[in-house]
């Protein structure tokens, strides 16, 4: 019990809602938590839930249409919320910095990443101990922040697009800890990186917090990685806070639905194990469909005077058998999009051939018939329907480009679709546009729309990763399901090993354009061969055994 | 946001609808406004009169009557200025379109055409052109057509890169429809705000440009134009004479013109970009609950008496604010 | 910098374009107004010197090909033949006279224009929703609505005839003798003041509008927010992290608008009767010297493929992306 600590933060009855022209509407709803000196407290919730809202109001850095409307942020003993502009510049950075969302766009695309330190020590310098300090001490101090990051000083004298995702990450957690702050807010640190560079640069965290003794707030939407890392963790759910509670805790007592349930999704993969295909696919004699070999695409850069190739893939093979489910797994910038624009005809590439069944394939000569076999559906549901069109246009429309079908007919059909993606009733929302469905509604739509033409492949990039994570498992249900009744072929694009486990009976690890192990899920995933693959496993978040983590930290147990 | 939703919108933003009412007045005027004025070529009084009752506007120095020409020379000029808007727009959207949607060599050709086309100065070149094409409005509207597509084409293609990249473009092709109907039914529709807003400036620029031409006396000098009423004005030392009224009017009515298509183009701006004119809206509001912000973080106390209970969610959704 | 030798590619495939038109045209236009224009000078001009007209604008029975190959060789040594209305200057000597009053005039009302415009649309962006804000873009949407010329003819109607504040025509009085004397001086700027005056006033609006809507969007960039949470001052947080990021695209738009503004300096120009391009320009059209127009535009082209090349160098110069790429 911590009692005794005093708390660093206290926020107390917050609320924040935007202003428009007619209501003010709440985002941010009486929230109350503290942070104590040391401690790694998380916020968890999904898009949405009024954790980046919260952040504006804290930082003060919240922009119209959004008002703070109510309580109060005491920090030390200042309240951040009304602290005089003057005030609240002494506070910043020196005390309370922000390593922010996207690394990527925290950078001001212009400077240096001297420039940007530069500026920060500049304007912090009256309250640090040396009054001005030289300009060869700024560079010295600089160096040492980059090494505590693991970076060398050879970055100092780049600009920021010149960096790798994770360098920029590193970068900005060194810009947070410059000035050796009380506090650091960090919102999504690593959301954007690849899994072994996320487990990196928390794991880099950790250890800085332990050697310099800051508190850490910690915004995510990954429960797994907080309920290893973090000390307490606060699960926000429409602009509430609707618990705090040690990760023991959370893994252990009885919970409100909601909580439980994304714990539930977090924890294991939800494939009941008794159908496990261990034999591989050729043994069987299945069918072969979609087959690519020796697939090179590489882009040019540059233009009409100077060309040079970038080779996004490196001789590819891949076969898809009819019926199974192959996950093909890579970080970004591995070429598994490429790989998918391939498949589907939508680019030909450099060299290499692909067939369907025994038939070679044109990437310049596209079939209808193809269309009809090959199907696909896009990571974002936002962006995967045309706005201007109702669902029951994006419906027909394959129905009818691949079915001559009546008017009635096509109707008919487009709701049997609908109804078999979950959409009941289906009159309800053939006649409505995309922007009025959520953002799980719209992709049982794209699925549906992928399986009007009655494909005999279903390529699916990245289907569940925009959703939030308590839709994804009645998504990944809903797609065995159609599958396994229709006898489909599903190749499974990803980033996360969960989704492939939980889905596929294959699994082909894909890294620079190479695809670097195939074998059966429970072969990649028991004994994987490639050091990369293992890497990969290792990296990914997994919520800890509880029994494990009671016995390590059993200090930190307060909850409200 | 619902896309149709923005040809309502433009109508109720205040800026655009005064843009309207005045593009509306003129246009009116320059219709059915020869029908109550005199012959605007004859020689009706002394010249250079000031303004009185008989001539509302006073006389040129040829002894027109100025009220009379401003009227009829507005038919023409508009004429001229919308029909090269229109011409513009429909050849630079096609053009933006097939070099964009197609991409590869087309593309890099069509570009390098369309940059050269716009570093060459166009009212230099237009010149030219106007000085060996024989005089008459067709010319006129070939000129400028010539001297004005690069803009739009540019614009469109740099749009229809950002749309095909759009994973509901690729739909649209993987579920096997035609480029045809790829272009019209998936792509236009969402051009629909940009068009407009090239339009109006391609107007703003066809008018700019062929006054300009016309007072430095090319073009149908026996004509009346907007353009030929500065050009005599100027010509008859109008200056000189202190004779204001001869080319005022004129002025007034191009800056009037151009003034109500900039404020259609402000109101679309603000609808298709709302974040142009949130603060104002966020300012005004916070004004009426009595607070004046200090900076651009506010902090009232509203509590729940205002505050309604939207889930956050659904508010987020709807101003677009996505937390990851 | 291999970005601004792509683009001095660019202008030249320009300049070889604007000369191809140059050549083709007085040689390709249909109602031979060229011929017009022989009859009107027939008896008015020496024979030699109608050879020469004749010569330069293609009356020589030569085959397209060859006409163009002497075409060339004459510019290369800088001949763009004779000019009509100044019968028998040669056209480089009479647009060399007016080309450094131009390049004045309208790089000064554009350098003033540009600055003070964006200036403006850096603080009513800083102040967003603000009273200049909300006055001021409306304000100079309608000044910039008028003809630039016209305008000219306002403030010389106002300021010059009304007011006697400032010279009614040419670049200098006509008592003076040019010299780098300061009372030459202080009259090129009292003759500048209106014809600049009217240029600003009419073009100013568009780029504060632009620099104004650049800024909000990037205002909206997380690094803006950081920089506001790092503890920068407000004055560095507005000019070293937003307006240094929001001027780059502007400086694009500025490279393709100055050919415009240019034009409608040359406008002004005639209202003035400032001794510049415009000037010679509108003599050119009233006498129908074929030469002289042509020579205006090869060297207006010129300059603003020159003018967009320095600005490709400074955007060069402000954007690391285009510096090094990854």
């Amino acid at each position: 019990m911590n009692k005794s600590k005093s708390a660093l933060l206290t926020v107390s009855e917050l609320s924040v809602g935007y202003l428009d022209e007619k209501e003010c509407s709440t985002a941010v709803d009486n929230v109350s938590f503290d942070i104590h000196s040391g401690e790694l407290f998380a916020l968890v919730g999904e898009s949405g839930c009024g954790k980046s809202t919260l952040i504006g109001a804290l930082l003060r850095t919240l922009r119209p249409p959004g008002v703070i409307i109510g309580g109060r942020a005491i920090f030390g003993e200042v309240d951040l919320l009304t602290a005089e502009e003057e005030r609240l510049s002494q506070l910043r950075w020196s005390e309370l910095s922000l390593v922010p969302q996207s690394a990527m766009n925290a950078l001001n695309p212009v400077l240096s990443v001297y420039q940007q330190f530069r500026d920060v020590l500049r304007a912090n310098e009256s309250s640090m101990s040396a009054s001005t300090m030289g300009e060869q001490r700024l560079i010295t101090t600089v160096t040492e922040a980059l090494e505590l990051v693991e970076l060398s000083a050879d970055v100092l004298n780049l600009y920021p697009h010149q960096l790798s995702g994770g360098m920029r990450q590193r970068v900005a957690i060194a810009l947070a800890l410059i000035l050796k702050p009380d506090l650091i807010i960090m919102d999504e640190p690593t959301t954007a990186l690849d899994v072994i560079v996320q487990a990196d640069i928390m794991n880099m965290v950790i250890r800085l917090k332990d050697l310099f003794g800051f508190s850490i707030l910690l915004i995510t939407h990954d429960l797994p990685l907080v309920l290893s890392l973090a000390d307490r963790v606060g699960v926000m759910r429409d602009g509430q806070l609707l618990t705090i509670a040690t990760p023991v805790q959370l893994l252990t007592q009885d919970l409100p639905p909601y909580i439980a349930q994304l714990i539930e999704v977090s924890k294991a993969p939800m494939r009941s194990n008794d159908s496990e295909p261990s034999i591989s696919p050729e043994e069987e004699g299945r069918l072969l469909t979609l087959s690519a070999r020796g697939l090179v695409k590489e882009y040019r850069q540059g233009g009409l005077w100077r060309k040079k190739r970038k080779r996004i893939l490196n001789g590819v093979n891949l076969d898809l058998y009819r019926g199974e489910t192959l996950a093909l797994v890579g970080a970004s910038g591995s070429g598994k999009s490429t790989l998918a624009r391939l498949l589907t005809l939508m680019e030909a590439p450099t060299s290499g051939t692909l067939s369907l069944g025994q038939v070679p394939l044109n990437a310049h000569r596209v079939s209808l018939s193809f269309r009809a076999k090959v199907q696909m559906v896009f990571q974002d549901p936002f962006g995967a329907l045309n706005p201007v069109h109702n669902i029951a246009y994006h419906l027909q429309r394959p129905l009818k480009l691949h079915h001559q079908l009546s008017d009635l007919e096509l109707r008919r059909r487009a709701l049997e679709l609908l109804e078999s993606v979950g959409l009941s009733p289906a009159g309800d929302f053939i006649d409505r546009h995309p922007h009025a469905l959520s953002g799980g509604q719209r992709q049982r739509v794209c699925i549906a729309r992928a399986l009007a033409s009655e494909p005999e492949v279903l390529i699916a990039d990245e289907p569940t990763s925009m959703l939030d994570v308590s839709l994804r498992e009645e998504l990944l249900t809903l797609l065995r399901g159609l599958i396994k009744d229709r006898n489909l072929s599903l190749l499974l694009i990803t980033h996360d090993l969960i989704t492939a486990q939980a889905l596929a009976d294959r699994v082909m690890i894909l890294k620079e354009g190479m695809v670097i192990e195939t074998g059966s899920v429970s072969q990649v995933f028991s004994a994987p061969q490639h050091p990369y693959t293992q890497q990969l496993i290792e990296a990914t978040p997994r919520p800890p055994d509880p029994v494990h983590l009671s016995t390590s930290s059993s200090a930190n147990t307060s909850i409200i | 946001m619902n896309r149709t939703s923005w040809l309502l919108d433009i109508w109720y933003n205040p800026k655009a609808r005064c843009g309207f009412l005045i593009l509306g007045g003129l246009a009116s005027l320059a219709i059915f406004g020869p029908l109550f004025v005199s012959d605007p070529s004859l020689s009706v009084a002394r010249p250079h009169l000031s303004p009185s009752w008989t001539h509302l506007l006073g006389t040129t120095g040829q002894g027109q009557d100025v009220w009379a020409q401003t009227v009829v020379g507005a038919g023409l000029t508009l004429t001229i200025g919308f029909t090269v808007g229109l011409l513009v727009t429909v050849i630079g959207a096609i053009i933006g379109v097939i070099s964009g949607y197609l991409g590869g060599l087309t593309d890099e050709l069509i570009t390098a055409l369309v940059n050269v086309f716009l570093v060459i100065p166009g009212l230099p070149l237009a010149i030219i052109l106007a000085a060996y094409l024989p005089t008459g409005p067709l010319s006129m509207v070939a000129i400028l057509t010539v001297t004005g597509w690069a803009w739009t084409a540019r614009v469109v293609r740099a749009q229809t890169m950002t749309l095909r990249g759009k994973d509901f473009v690729r739909s649209a092709s993987l579920i096997g429809e035609p480029l045809w109907r790829i272009i019209l039914v998936e792509l236009l529709p969402h051009m629909a705000s940009l068009l407009l807003s090239t339009f109006i400036g391609t107007t703003i620029y066809a008018i700019g440009a062929q006054v300009g031409l016309e007072f430095l006396g090319l073009g149908d000098m026996g004509s009346v134009t907007w353009g030929t009423n500065l050009y005599w004005a100027a010509n008859d030392q109008a200056l000189l004479t202190r004779a204001w009224w001869t080319y005022v009017p004129t002025g007034v009515g191009i800056a009037l013109v151009g003034f109500s298509l900039a404020l259609i183009n402000f109101g679309l701006d603000e609808v298709t970009n709302p974040r142009l004119s949130v603060d104002r809206i966020w300012r005004s509001r916070l004004h009426q609950l009595g607070v004046t912000p200090t900076s651009l973080t506010a902090k009232v106390e509203l509590r729940s008496s205002t505050a309604t209970s939207n889930s956050a969610a659904e508010i987020a959704n709807k101003r677009g604010v996505r937390d990851e | 910098m291999a970005f601004v030798f792509k683009r001095l590619a660019l202008y030249l495939i320009a300049l070889v374009v604007s000369l191809i038109l140059n050549f083709l045209l007085p040689r390709m236009m249909p109602g031979d107004p060229v011929g017009t224009m022989f009859a009107r000078f027939r008896g008015r001009l020496s024979p030699e010197a109608m050879d020469a007209l004749q010569q330069s604008l293609g009356f020589t029975g030569e085959s397209l090909l060859d006409q163009f190959w002497s075409y060339l060789s004459a510019l290369s040594s800088g001949d763009l033949g004779l000019s009509v209305a100044h019968f028998p200057t040669p056209v480089t000597e009479v647009i060399s006279a007016g080309l450094w009053w131009t390049l004045w005039l309208a790089g000064i009302s554009v350098l003033i224009s540009f600055t003070l415009g964006t200036a403006l649309g850096i603080f009513i962006a800083w102040r967003r929703g603000g009273v200049l804000d909300q006055t001021l873009p409306p304000l100079f949407a309608l000044l910039g609505a008028f003809p630039y010329f016209w305008l000219a003819m306002l403030l010389l109607w106002v300021f010059g005839f009304q007011l006697g504040w400032f010279p009614l025509r040419h670049a200098y009085g006509d008592d003076l003798e040019p010299g780098w004397t300061w009372l030459f001086i202080s009259d090129m700027f009292r003759h500048a003041a209106l014809p600049a005056l009217s240029i600003v006033l009419a073009t100013l609006g568009g780029w504060m509008l632009s620099m104004r809507n650049t800024m909000i969007s990037v205002l909206g960039e997380d690094y803006i927010t950081l920089a506001q949470a790092k503890g920068l001052s407000s004055r560095q947080v507005m000019l070293r992290y937003a307006a240094r990021n929001a001027i780059l695209p502007n400086l694009t738009g500025f490279g393709m608008a100055i050919g415009f503004v240019v034009s409608g300096s040359l406008l002004t120009e005639i209202v003035f009767s400032y001794p510049g391009q415009g000037y010679l320009l509108v003599q050119a059209v009233r006498a129908q010297d074929y030469p002289l127009m042509q020579g205006l535009f090869l060297t207006i082209t010129l300059s603003v493929l020159f003018a967009n090349w320095l600005l490709d160098i400074l955007y060069a110069v402000l954007d690391p992306r285009t510096r090094r790429s990854t």
